[in-house]
């Protein structure tokens, strides 16, 4: 849809200006040609070192960055640490390089790399500010009580009583308390992500699979960890199957337990990256066609798109825990068709109301 | 519902988010099941009965955890 949406743009755009990319195509051969793929593809995936701007051209200009701290283990030759701007620009250092931003060594042998990237080094921010955001809230509850809320925890009250009443109450029942750290945690972790990511300069952390495949894994294990023997019961004897469909219905459902998670983290990838994908492919169009005509359209539709994207850091934040706490509240909850099988007891018939 | 929830009107959030999740997990649970049909032909040289089947299996499974996904409750 999105890609859609840009192809289309596009194609209007050619009618408008068709008499400018010829001179621009020619002029462009000469110098490096403007690669927007390679810049957008760059400019969302992690980096061992934190580029903000180049002044001049890519070759002598001046570039803007925050050289990081390069970890790199060879079982041969063990540990090495050192600043990432010693690889700058394609050099050798330690017998390391970067190849496409891979850590790999001159010789070929195996390197485990734990270096600060960018993203890692974007993840202990925002866990600062978590923790410093968080502990000032906290430290208002101990001195105020349930007095009036003031300052930061004013603005932070309504948010966590929202995904307390409206989300884990509703989705979990009546356990929900124990659940409640780690929703509130995966509620703030991925909305301030998702705000740092659309910061310029910003990391594309939420928008990192390995970041999102945690954040599910942890949902998985918490989900299973948490499941009563009804959850099992439903999945191993599915109430109102035949017998002989069970060695069927089985995998089936076995293969749900896995996808939900699945499906969460890739959800949260996808609408991040796509999300920068847009914005920088509307910025790249100034430079496709070589024109500043452009600019004012391709800045509206830009800043539209980034608008948009604060919509939904917070949307998908939301959906996240909402969801994580559904598929708890499915593993915790005193299931109503105990009277199927199990023959009710333990209040069943009053809960089957519906 | 559990029996000491307060209120027995059925959650609003949940419904928009139930079906959120639905495409997502259609998609999933299809490529998962097509990824492992690949890797059993490739495997074990069934070409092309492992992908045909299991992408059929994986139609159907989707289908069944839809529907009772929106149908439980």
């Amino acid at each position: 849809m999105k890609r859609l949406l840009v192809a289309i743009f596009c194609f209007l755009s050619v009618a408008a200006y068709a008499n400018e990319p010829a001179a621009t195509t020619a002029e462009a051969t000469d110098k490096e040609a403007f690669s927007p793929g390679e810049m957008i593809l760059h400019h969302i995936g992690d980096s061992h070192e934190w580029h903000f701007a180049t002044i001049g051209d890519e070759a002598h200009g001046t570039h803007l960055t925050i050289p990081l701290p390069v970890i790199a283990y060879r079982p041969a030759q063990g540990l090495s640490v050192f600043s990432s701007s010693q690889l700058a620009e394609g050099k050798v250092y330690d017998g390391l390089k970067l190849e496409h931003e891979h850590l790999v060594a001159e010789d070929g042998s195996k390197v485990y790399d734990f270096s600060i990237t960018k993203n890692v080094a974007s993840l202990m921010l925002s866990a600062a500010l978590l923790l410093v955001v968080f502990t000032a809230v906290a430290r208002g509850y101990a001195k105020r009580g349930t007095g009036a809320p003031k300052g930061i925890q004013s603005f932070f009250e309504p948010i966590i009583v929202f995904i307390r009443d409206e989300v884990a109450k509703k989705s979990i029942g009546p356990k929900y308390e124990r659940y409640m750290p780690y929703l509130l945690t995966v509620f703030f972790f991925i909305w301030f992500n998702n705000l740092m990511g659309l910061m310029p300069g910003g990391a594309n952390l939420t928008g990192n699979i390995a970041v999102t495949l945690t954040l599910a894994v942890l949902t998985l294990l918490i989900t299973l960890f948490s499941s009563n023997k009804n959850y099992w019961h439903h999945i191993f004897a599915t109430p109102g199957v035949p017998k002989a469909l069970l060695p069927i219905m089985i995998p089936v459902e076995l293969i749900g337990i896995v996808v939900k998670p699945f499906s969460l983290m890739v959800r949260l990838f996808a609408n991040i990256t796509a999300g920068h994908i847009v914005i920088l492919s509307f910025i790249s169009l100034i430079f496709i066609f070589g024109s500043v005509t452009v600019a004012p359209v391709t800045l509206a539709f830009g800043l539209f798109i980034n608008m948009l994207e604060l919509l939904v850091a917070i949307l998908q934040a939301y959906i996240f825990t909402l969801l994580t706490a559904m598929y708890i509240g499915g593993a915790v909850e005193e299931h109503h068709d105990a009277d199927y099988q199990m023959g009710g007891g333990d209040g069943a018939d009053t809960a089957h109301t519906h | 519902m559990a029996v000491s929830t307060p209120d027995p009107q059925p959650p609003r959030g949940s419904n928009f988010a139930r079906f959120m999740g639905v495409g997502f997990q259609m998609l999933a649970t299809i490529g998962a099941c097509t990824w492992l049909g690949l890797w059993l032909d490739k495997r074990f040289g069934l070409e092309p009965w492992g992908t045909v089947g299991l992408t059929l299996f994986g139609v159907f499974a989707a289908m069944y955890l839809v529907i009772r996904e929106v149908s439980e409750k």
